[in-house]
């Protein structure tokens, strides 16, 4: 089984003290097996590479790690905190690599050698991980449907778990970690296998539409250019938004475009909006869009937050009730970070939540991202994994 | 002091941070603020757009349309139901049970029942379509197309409400039971027409039987007479069907010439005066002298008319009654005139539920009357239809038992006064046959029905024996490309195989013979419409004669066309 401890400092202009900090909470919680990780969440105020440099010294695991708007642990979202989750376990084993830095043109390769990496330092290295974490760089010329696409080929059937780091909706700042390095344009990952269990949940939020349901025409990747006889923004405009916008992201936040497809089995993936060209009238959106979906605009307010937030927790603990044979012990949740930015002043709402209701014993970590990855459909056999925005995805280990 | 400004600074950039936040979450609080009220009002002005067009729909939704709830109370309607209801505003209706809303107009029945099947919708989900005759409280009597369906969110969930269309088809089954009714009509027409198809038919085999099997010269002739008649008879029944069925396709169309109304009148009264003497019965004509003695119509179509009623006079007027035909000027507007013609006779009469169907298709005053006076029952419908073709009107003034009026108006224009040929000078009656002799004439006579062949041998053998038989058109054709000028004139069947009268025809026009184009070429045809004669003329053929065959009319062609040797 995979045991697990949480650490959290505030330390944000003194990296040795946070260090510190994090790896007296966690040698104080927690005995190291055969085999650990740790993944460091921070503000992008604190220096994470220095910070996961120290740690790897200190505590002598690879330390994994990225930026977010909030980071969360048992007493729930926490801006302007570093928080440490440190992975161990005897019959399971996590190895972690960073990719080579990812291009346009060969982010497949790239994200390939950074697995076989994993595969490689693994003991059991071709045994198949149960499960991957991946933790990717803000700002790629490529859509985020790119990392679970890469690994659909690389891996497939295989669970990938993570986000898009955020930072404090600079754009600027939003990093990845390894072990002493910080990258802009690289992502890190751990494979865990061994006797390792994930169970999956993931929800949106969709009581609210605007109701202009209308089929996607012309898209390319994740540049929609017409939606019914309309351009992507003359549809935004349709609603009575503003497209006149300097931060798209945040004029569209509550706003999500949900799209979904024939045939009915898909879930529905929701689309946030990165970025609006007026001179040609289209949308970029931080997926991929496919032609033919049908899209509408979805009002989102902090009730179907919240409500989307108890679901998921409720789902993914359905899951591992039917579990009786394996022992969980850790809880990660990425959510989108345009989910904070609709509970504004009750931004710690979602993490209130998921510590209510987390069951005694698991312990509890997690970010905001701009972009989410978490399978659709798991199963020991097979997982379709997904890129998603505006949603709640929650992986137990 | 070290440690106090680490301190400090340590404070400093604590507030910065938080101050970047603040800044961070006003920035995006604004926008979204902003975009959330665009929304709302652009949701708002949709919603307002909406509910107008939802006004609209009830407004203007032609059937009573309503919608009920699960405790069978009003929901929303159309403005017919309002209006059926009486309400003005629908939101007095709302919340009131189906039952007390509805018990004002609709009897009692109909609200227990149709609640009831309401109900039993919305449990079971099924849709139930149905028309009912209902008769309002008001009296007023309607056929209602019922629908009543159930709406659910989708297929699979409950029914929150029931949706009840009633559409007011009462023109509908009216005319429903019209076609019904007609189509009755037209099956004891079929019968009818059998039993009248079959009479002249019987005395026509009949007769040929006897005749056959008789030596006796006199009841040969008398054989042949009973079957010229019946010939005759069911000629005239044939032609009134055509006509009919012409009229029916709304092909009825009159032919405007300059003629003679005292000559039309006299050829009608010759021609009815035959059977009034068979009757014993007495004949007047009484005609206007302010007629002008030219009009300028459709002189076969009102003598068809006035012939029709003649006749009908003379069958149900008793022997030795009277008929009198009356023609009057009652007015002339920019040289139109209005004519009013009366046949009036000392018959049977007519009841006034008679009078209503008399003028149908397929209908006699009653149905047993063809079986004991015989005909279609198509006369006066087919008269009925020539008149108002004329812009007139017709119409029976009768009692039973006190004989009948018949009468119609017919709008017709003054023609030009032009000297119009002595009857006898165009009357065929008047010459025999036998005067005519056309030998070393030769006529070329294309007709595939080998006995349509003979009978014009037989007839013409006496007068012109040079005959050459041709059985199609291509046939016709290549004797005629043969020798040219060998024929005097072409008597041409129209439907014939391999090559029919029209065709044969024009390439006959087309040989480079200068005889090809004058030579008289008549159609000899069963097609004996006006448009058919009309179709003939225009494919270049000289003249028209129809089958069956009338003898004085083929020897009125030949003399036209073939100069006698007399």
């Amino acid at each position: 089984m995979i045991k697990s401890a949480t650490a959290i400092s505030y330390e944000l202009d003194d990296a040795s003290a946070a260090t510190r900090e994090l790896a007296a909470s966690i040698r104080d919680g927690l005995v190291l097996e055969a085999d650990s990780v740790g993944i460091l969440i921070c503000d992008a105020d604190a220096d994470g590479a220095a910070i996961s440099g120290e740690l790897k010294d200190m505590l002598g695991i690879n330390i994994v790690g990225m930026t977010t708007l909030a980071a969360l642990n048992a007493d729930g979202h926490r801006e302007a905190a570093i928080t440490l989750t440190v992975l161990t376990s005897s019959d399971c084993t996590f190895s972690a690599a960073v990719s080579a830095p990812l291009t346009k043109d060969g982010y497949e390769r790239e994200i390939a050698d950074a697995y076989e990496k994993t595969r490689s330092a693994a003991p059991s290295g071709d045994e198949k991980p149960g499960v991957i974490f991946v933790f990717c760089p803000y700002g790629l010329p490529f859509s985020g449907d790119k990392y679970p696409d890469a690994f659909a080929k690389i891996v497939p059937g295989v669970p990938v778990m993570g986000g898009v780091a955020s930072d404090d909706y600079d754009y600027e700042r939003a990093d990845v970690f390894f072990s002493g390095g910080k990258y802009r344009n690289a992502m890190v990952l751990i494979s865990i296998r061994g006797a390792v269990k994930p169970a999956f949940a993931i929800r949106h939020v969709t009581s609210r539409f605007a109701e202009r349901i209308r089929r996607v025409v012309k898209a390319e990747g994740n540049i929609v250019y017409r939606v019914g006889d309309e351009t992507m923004i003359e549809y935004l405009e349709g609603f009575g938004l503003k497209t006149d916008v300097d931060d798209p992201l945040l004029a569209f936040n509550s706003y999500p475009m949900m799209l979904t497809r024939d045939g009915g089995d898909e879930t529905p993936l929701m689309r946030h909006i990165s970025g609006l060209n007026h001179a040609d009238g289209s949308g970029s959106f931080f997926g991929d869009v496919p032609t033919g979906a049908m899209a509408n605009i979805c009002l989102v307010n902090k009730e179907d937050v919240r409500a989307a937030c108890r679901e998921s927790m409720n789902a993914l603990l359905a899951e591992t009730g039917k579990r009786n044979d394996y022992t969980y012990s850790t809880v990660l949740c990425i959510s989108c970070c345009g989910r904070a930015m609709i509970l504004g002043a009750d931004s710690g709402a979602e993490g209130q939540i998921l510590s209510e209701m987390l069951p005694p014993g698991l312990k509890l970590m997690g970010a905001y991202c701009l972009g989410e990855i978490c399978p659709t459909r798991h199963s020991e056999d097979e997982a379709v994994n997904r890129f998603h925005n505006c949603s709640i995805t929650l992986c137990i280990l | 002091m070290p440690e106090e400004s680490e301190n400090l600074k340590i404070e400093y950039n604590k507030l910065a941070r938080q101050f970047k936040k603040l800044e961070r979450d006003y920035r995006a609080l604004s926008i979204m603020h902003e975009q959330t009220e665009r929304l709302r009002d652009a949701n708002e002005a949709a919603k307002e757009l909406s509910n107008f067009y939802n006004k609209l729909l009830l407004k203007n939704t032609p059937s009573v349309t309503f919608m009920l709830d699960t405790e069978m109370r009003f929901v929303l309607g159309s403005e017919t139901t309002l209006n059926l209801l009486g309400y003005a505003d629908m939101r007095e209706m709302i919340g009131i049970s189906f039952a007390a809303l509805f018990a004002s107009a609709m009897p009692e029945t109909w609200v227990a029942e149709t609640g009831a099947r309401c109900q039993h919708v919305l449990e079971t989900r099924n849709s139930a379509s149905y028309e009912e005759n209902v008769t309002l409280r008001n009296g007023r009597n309607i056929v209602f197309q019922m629908t009543v369906a159930p709406a659910a969110e989708d297929p699979d969930s409950h029914s929150r409400s029931v949706v009840v269309v009633m559409n007011d088809v009462s023109e509908l089954a009216r005319a429903r039971e019209a076609a019904e009714r007609a189509s009755h009509a037209k099956s004891e027409f079929l019968s009818n027409m059998s039993h009248e198809i079959r009479t002249p038919l019987n005395a026509v085999i009949g007769m040929i039987a006897i005749a056959a099997g008789s030596d006796d010269l006199e009841k040969k002739d008398y054989c042949l007479q009973k079957i010229k008649d019946a010939s005759t008879h069911l000629l005239g029944i044939i032609n009134d069907i055509l006509d009919m069925s012409k009229i029916e396709a709304n092909k009825l169309e009159l032919s405007f010439v300059d003629f003679s109304f005292e000559k039309m009148i006299q050829n009608v009264a010759n021609v009815i005066n035959f059977r009034v003497l068979e009757k014993q019965q007495e004949f007047f004509t009484r005609s206007d002298e302010n007629i002008p003695q030219t009009l300028f119509g459709d002189d076969q179509r009102l003598s068809q008319v006035i012939t029709n009623l003649l006749s009908n006079a003379v069958k149900f007027t008793p022997e030795k009654g009277s008929i009198c035909l009356n023609a009057l000027l009652v007015g002339e507007n920019d040289g139109m005139c209005t004519l009013r013609i009366e046949v009036v006779d000392t018959g049977i009469g007519i009841s006034e539920e008679q009078k209503a169907r008399l003028f149908h298709s397929f209908e006699q005053a009653e149905s047993g009357t063809s079986r004991k006076f015989g005909g279609t029952g198509l006369g006066l419908a087919i008269s009925k239809r020539i008149v108002e073709a004329m812009n007139g009107e017709i119409w029976v003034e009768s009692e039973p038992g006190k004989g009948s009026s018949f009468i119609f108006t017919a709008k017709i224009r003054r023609g030009a006064d032009v000297s119009t040929p002595a009857l006898s000078e165009s009357n065929s009656e008047s010459l025999a046959p036998t005067e005519d002799d056309f030998r070393g004439r030769r006529i070329l006579l294309a007709d595939d029905i080998e006995i349509n062949r003979e009978i014009v041998l037989s007839l013409l053998e006496d007068v012109i024996p040079d005959i050459d038989c041709a059985t199609n058109g291509a046939e016709a054709l290549a004797l005629y490309a043969e020798s040219p000028k060998r024929y005097d004139l072409i008597l041409m069947d129209l439907q014939m195989p391999e090559m029919d009268g029209y065709e044969a025809d024009r390439r006959i026009r087309a040989l480079p013979d200068e005889h090809a184009l004058r030579v008289p070429i008549i159609a000899m045809t069963a097609n004996v419409f006006r448009d058919d004669i009309e179709q003939c003329l225009a494919a270049g053929m000289t003249d028209h004669i129809g089958k069956p065959l009338d003898i004085n009319e083929l020897y009125q062609k030949l003399r036209d066309y073939l100069p006698k040797n007399v």
